[in-house]
C-alpha cells in the first residue's frame, strides 16, 4: 500500500476502522490519483441507465480489470465502445462497498491507433454532414465591427500571443478562458469553457461577446481528438453568436472547425478575420480623407478661376460702358459742330439761288435773286453787279 | 425717318438701336456735300433726343453695374 494513504499512522495501531470506513479511505485515495490505462475491451454491457460496464485486459498478459463509465461521460466521450477495441481510459479506481469489488471508473476513453481514430472521425463526419451540421446555409455571418470577443484556448504556448499580436488595435474587449486543448482529456474543459462563454454571449448589459474564437496550434489527429468530439461540435453549432475556429491541423480538418461559422487555418488568420471590417473602415476613412483634401483643393482652384472670370467679365463690362460713354460724348460734340443753327448764331448767313446754296460768287450775274437766311429770319436780295473780291 | 427716342424704361434692344441711329446720323452729316439746313436741323434734333435717352440709359447701366460689382465683392 502506498505510503501517502490518508491514515494517521500514529493512531493506526490503536484505531480500528469499520470496513466501510476503510473502503472510503481507499476510495478517497484512488479518486485523488487519476491515471490512464490502456487495454483491449473483452466484455461489454450497457445498462438501461446508460452506464457502461466493461472489462479490459492486456493483450499479451493476464491482467484484467472491470471498468465502469457513467452515462454522462460515455455520451461526452464520443466513442462507441465495442468488444475487441483497443482503448486508453482516463479515470480512477474505486471499490464498490457492498461487494468489495474493485473497478476502474473511466471518465474518458480514447481510441488507440491512427486507423481507429480515422475510422471514428469519418463515421462522425458523415453523420454530422447528413444532418446538415456543416451546411454553408446554416452558418452565421460575423457582424461588422465586433468589439467584444470571447476566446477559448490554452494560455500555455504562443497561440494566444500570436492571436493578440495580429488582432489590431481597434479597442477590442477580450474575454479569455484558459482550457486544456490537447488530447481526449480536453473534451470536458472545452465543454465547460463553451458553457461558461455561452453566459458571456447571453449578457443583456451591452457587454455580451459578439463572437467566439476557439484557437490552438496544429497537431495530429490524436492530439486534436477533442475537436472531433460530437458533444463539442453540437455545442459550437448551438452557440448563440458566430464561432470562429482557428485550429491548426495536419490533414483531417477537425469536425468542430467544419461546424464552426468560420474556419481559419491559424489563430493569426482568425485575428485578421475579426479585424477585417475595422481595417476596411480605417482604409475607407483614409480614402475619404484623401478625397476630402482633393475636393478642397479643387474647390479652391474653381473659386480662383471663378474670381478671375468675374474680374474679367467686370473689366469687359466696365470697358464696354466706358466705350459707349465715349461714343456718346463724341456724338454730342459732333452734332453740336454740325448744327447749322450754331453757324448762323455766330453771324454767318446762308445764300441760296433758286433754292441751292451758293458757295461760289463767280457764276452770279447782275440782277440774280438771292435768298439770304440769318439765324433769325431771311431776306430776298439781288446781285447789283459789283464784285467784292 | 428714324423713330423718336422712346420715353420711360428702355430695353437693351432700344439702347443698341439708339446708338446705331446716332452713328447713322453722324455718318449722314459726314456724307453731305451740300447741307440741307432743314434736314440737318431735323437730324440734329433727332440726334439730341437719342443722345439724351442714351445717356440716361447709360447712367442706369452704370448704376446697375456698380451694384452688381458691390454684390460680387461682398461675397
Amino acid at each position: 500500500m502506498p505510503s501517502d494513504l490518508t491514515i494517521d499512522y500514529s493512531e493506526s495501531g490503536e484505531k480500528v476502522f469499520t470496513v466501510a470506513e476503510y473502503i472510503e479511505i481507499l476510495n478517497t485515495f484512488f479518486k485523488a490519483r487519476t491515471v490512464r490505462i490502456a487495454g483491449e475491451i473483452c466484455e461489454l454491457k450497457r445498462a438501461a441507465s446508460g452506464h457502461v460496464y466493461f472489462t479490459i485486459k492486456d493483450k499479451d498478459a493476464p491482467g484484467v480489470i472491470d471498468c465502469i463509465m457513467w452515462s454522462r461521460n460515455y455520451q461526452l466521450c464520443g466513442v462507441t465502445l465495442e468488444v475487441g477495441m483497443e482503448v486508453i481510459l482516463g479515470g480512477h479506481a474505486n471499490i464498490y462497498p457492498p461487494s468489495g469489488r474493485l473497478s476502474f471508473v473511466a471518465d474518458t476513453v480514447e481510441l488507440v491507433g491512427e486507423g481507429a481514430l480515422k475510422k471514428a472521425y469519418e463515421e462522425l463526419r458523415k453523420k454530422l454532414e447528413a444532418e446538415g451540421v456543416f451546411a454553408p446555409e446554416r452558418k452565421r455571418v460575423l457582424p461588422d465591427y465586433v468589439s467584444h470577443i470571447g476566446i477559448i484556448t490554452s494560455m500555455k504556448g504562443a497561440v494566444i500571443h500570436d492571436f493578440q499580436n495580429n488582432l489590431g488595435k481597434f479597442g477590442f474587449t477580450l474575454r479569455v478562458l484558459d482550457s486544456r486543448v490537447e488530447g481526449q482529456q480536453a473534451v470536458k474543459p472545452l465543454l465547460a469553457a463553451l458553457r461558461r462563454m455561452r453566459k458571456e454571449a447571453e449578457r443583456k448589459d451591452g457587454s455580451a461577446i459578439e463572437a467566439l474564437v476557439i484557437i490552438r496550434g496544429g497537431g495530429s489527429l490524436e492530439s486534436l481528438q477533442a475537436f472531433n468530439n460530437e458533444a463539442l461540435v453540437r455545442e459550437v453549432v448551438e452557440f448563440p453568436v458566430p464561432v470562429i475556429a482557428g485550429i491548426g491541423h495536419d490533414q483531417d480538418v477537425p469536425l468542430m472547425a467544419l461546424a464552426a461559422d468560420y474556419m481559419t487555418s491559424t489563430p493569426t488568420a482568425a485575428a485578421h478575420l475579426l479585424g477585417r471590417s475595422w481595417e476596411e473602415a480605417r482604409m475607407k476613412i483614409e480614402q475619404f480623407s484623401r478625397i476630402h483634401i482633393r475636393v478642397g483643393e479643387e474647390l479652391r482652384r474653381i473659386r480662383a478661376d471663378l474670381a478671375a472670370a468675374i474680374a474679367s467679365v467686370l473689366d469687359h463690362a466696365e470697358d464696354g460702358l466706358a466705350g459707349v460713354k465715349e461714343r456718346l460724348k463724341y456724338a454730342e460734340q459732333s452734332i453740336k459742330l454740325n448744327n447749322p443753327e450754331r453757324q448762323l448764331k455766330l453771324g454767318y448767313a446762308i445764300a441760296r439761288k433758286d433754292g441751292k446754296i451758293v458757295r461760289d460768287a463767280a457764276p452770279l450775274r447782275h440782277g440774280d435773286a438771292l435768298d439770304i437766311q440769318f439765324a433769325e429770319g431771311a431776306v430776298r436780295s439781288r446781285v447789283d453787279g459789283s464784285t467784292l473780291l | 425717318m428714324a423713330a423718336k427716342a422712346k420715353k420711360g424704361k428702355e430695353t437693351a434692344g432700344d439702347f443698341k438701336k439708339h446708338l446705331e441711329e446716332i452713328a447713322s446720323i453722324l455718318e449722314w452729316f459726314d456724307s453731305q456735300e451740300e447741307l440741307d439746313v432743314e434736314k440737318a436741323l431735323e437730324k440734329v434734333k433727332q440726334a439730341a433726343e437719342l443722345i439724351k435717352a442714351s445717356k440716361k440709359r447709360l447712367g442706369e447701366l452704370e448704376n446697375e453695374f456698380e451694384e452688381i460689382k458691390a454684390d460680387i465683392e461682398k461675397e
